[in-house]
């Protein structure tokens, strides 16, 4: 709580230090693109305890007598769980990127200082809408989409009208239509992602390969051990290193819970944001809390992921 | 989600066959025990990224398949002579599990 309370007071002083008004929208945008980027390292993870499982089944299988099996077609074998191809192919890998785009978008037109910069930012953020309409209609299995073309009118006018001289009011305008139309798309999109990493069961993937590398290890240190000639020190370390390798194993599901959790986050530090840009507040203590929240999430995130990679 | 329960009969299945190459003393049974758990890993890791269809009879034989195979690795970790019949039973059910993921593309997985 103390964290969150100093996370917040931090973005409030920044905020307030700053010349640009639109900067809290900035730190919101910035923390939420964070979080989703976190929610792909779930996919990522899933890959790297597959690859990681195979390897380690394929050195523990071929020894003794079976070692001379090991040949060429048994290294064709291995392969990772979903391609990078495939990966691309994942509606809820596609709807977290738009998500991120869509932050990313209103990250770079609250932070732009010229034209150029707001036909980037308008470029991301028409992206993102259509990337959102395809993963929604591809979800759902029909042709409804998520976005509808008023809605993105509707935004486009506004970036259209802040014109190529960046006045702050213009800006405040045209983010507050963005935010305003997306609102309830966002909550929708957010909802997809929770359900999906909540049923997928890629919690469980992890944790049973890790189970299964660690289960082999230890199989290893019974041999080792039984040896006259194994020292105490050595030994030592290496039950430390597979008692880091068990911690990684049980955080497997907080790690998919983390990014649960983030999600939720971002769409509540939405919803928070649009009632208060309702109201053209651009910066509130209101929206300051949301984003200490998300800030705190994503350092959640960095101690699970160094808690994850121990004993590696 | 419907592919809820393949997955965790999976996860069972795969749980009890390590306990048992773990007890498993004849190098031979476990080596096939290693290719066994590698090949249901496989096909766990592929239902987790798939939306699988639950209605058809396929299904409910490959659900069936994982719960006997669960129970006979059960009982093959106090009787040594049924790990045979376990190993053999863990490739009936890779193939009946195949059948479910096989043909659902990428682009279905987890949609």
């Amino acid at each position: 709580m103390k964290k969150i309370i100093i996370g917040a007071l931090s973005v409030v002083i920044i905020s307030g230090c700053a010349s640009n008004p639109s900067n809290q929208v900035s730190a919101f945008a910035q923390s939420s693109h964070a979080i989703t980027e976190q929610v792909d390292a779930v996919l990522t993870e899933f890959n790297s305890a597959s690859l990681e499982r195979k390897f380690t089944s394929i050195a523990a299988n071929y020894k003794g007598d079976h070692a001379k099996k090991f040949n060429f077609d048994v290294l064709d074998a291995i392969n990772t769980a979903v391609t990078p191809a495939q990966q691309t192919q994942l509606a809820i890998y596609r709807a977290n990127q738009s998500l991120g785009q869509y932050a990313a978008a209103l990250a770079a037109l609250a932070n732009a200082d010229v034209q150029t910069d707001v036909d980037a930012a308008s470029t991301e953020l028409y992206g993102a809408l259509t990337s959102f309409n395809s993963q929604y209609q591809t979800i759902k299995g029909d042709d409804v989409e998520l976005f509808n073309q008023q809605e993105v009118a509707t935004i486009q006018a506004a970036i259209t009208a802040i014109g190529s001289e960046i006045v702050e009011q213009r800006r405040r305008k045209a983010i507050k239509s963005i935010i305003l139309a997306a609102k309830d798309n966002i909550n929708l999109v957010c909802d997809v992602i929770i359900s999906q990493l909540n049923s997928a069961g890629i919690a469980d993937g992890i944790a049973l390969s890790r189970k299964f590398i660690l289960a082999n290890q230890i199989k290893e240190y019974r041999v080792i051990s039984a040896k006259n000639s194994s020292k105490l020190i050595p030994r030592t370390k290496e039950v430390r290193r597979l008692w880091n390798l068990q911690q990684g194993m049980l955080n497997s599901t907080a790690l998919v819970e983390q990014s649960t959790k983030g999600i939720s986050e971002i769409k509540a530090a939405h919803a928070t944001l649009a009632d208060e840009v309702a109201n053209d507040e651009f910066s509130s203590i209101a929206i300051a809390n949301a984003i200490g929240r998300l800030q705190q999430i994503n350092n959640h995130f960095k101690d699970l992921e160094i808690s994850m990679t121990a004993g590696e | 989600m419907s592919n809820t329960t393949i997955r965790t009969g999976l996860i069972d299945a795969i749980n009890q066959l390590m306990r048992l190459s773990d007890v498993c003393s004849d190098p031979n049974q476990s080596f096939e025990l290693g290719i066994k758990i590698r090949e249901l890993f496989q096909k766990l890791d592929r239902v987790i990224v798939t939306t699988l269809t639950d209605t058809t009879p396929e299904f409910e034989q490959a659900l069936v398949a994982l719960d006997q195979l669960t129970i006979q690795a059960t009982e093959a970790l106090d009787d040594a002579t049924k790990i045979a019949a376990t190993i053999n039973k863990a490739g009936e059910v890779v193939g009946k599990v195949e059948k479910l993921v096989v043909g659902v593309a990428g682009v279905l997985a987890i949609l």
